[in-house]
């Protein structure tokens, strides 16, 4: 059974402007490889992980989760529900 | 009508060449080395779609590897090439295996199956079996991840 490791590659990518191949030249793979992680089609080595987590500048587990990630409008909402 | 544009833009991809390529090879050649003149058109018509197909799937192998930086394999691209490697060749094998089954009914005294006995009928399967073998992973590859033309990148 294959593990389905969730990510947030694609919003920290857009937050900064970056297009995938601008990911792909910074980790050294190939761009279609940022689209297959981006769609969940293919669950990076911890190496790759590592680079991507390094190349934003935020801790792995910001980046990977085994769980579903909580959308940004939920968090943006619960976050104005707060105030 | 679309549905048929579609179809044609759809037989274009060079992982339909690549299927195409196997048995165009194996029937041109089969022909064309044995002098079946009756079935000359359709021997020169195999060998020509064949050679299209070998060039087509030599053209997105490559394809697939000069987009790589440092021209070298990422972790995905290795992980699908041992993957199609793995099913050709465990295809090739199931094949070979029919081929012996085949060839041990055919040979039977009271059968008049068709089956290779003269030199020049083995010859007529080396070349196209020898194009085709070491495009066999890259032919698989096609199919299990389709070429990056409209990757959006």
């Amino acid at each position: 059974m294959t593990i389905r490791v969730f990510n947030r590659i694609a919003l920290f990518r857009a937050e900064r402007s970056m297009s995938r191949k601008d990911l792909a030249d910074a980790v050294e793979v190939n761009p279609q490889t940022i689209g297959y992680l981006e769609r969940g089609d293919y669950s990076p080595s911890l190496e790759l992980g590592m680079k991507i987590a390094a190349t934003f500048n935020v801790r792995v587990e910001m980046l990977f989760s085994l769980e579903p990630f909580e959308s940004v409008a939920d968090v943006l909402r619960r976050a104005g529900d707060a105030r | 009508m679309t549905s048929f544009l579609s179809s044609l833009t759809a037989l274009s991809s060079t992982r339909y060449w690549g299927l195409l390529m196997i048995p165009s090879l194996l029937i041109g050649y089969g022909i064309i080395n044995n002098n079946a003149d009756a079935y000359l058109p359709l021997g020169v018509t195999g060998l020509l779609l064949g050679m299209i197909g070998f060039f087509m799937t030599i053209r997105s192998a490559y394809h697939r590897n000069r987009k790589s930086k440092k021209a070298a394999l990422d972790e995905r691209q290795l992980l699908v090439l041992m993957r199609a490697s793995s099913y050709a060749f465990r295809g090739l094998a199931v094949l070979i295996l029919l081929i012996l089954l085949y060839g041990s009914f055919a040979t039977q005294p009271e059968r008049q199956w068709w089956f290779p006995r003269m030199s020049s009928e083995w010859r007529s399967l080396i070349m196209p079996t020898a194009l085709i073998l070491p495009l066999l992973p890259a032919i698989v590859a096609e199919w299990l991840e389709p070429s990056m033309d409209d990757e959006e990148i």
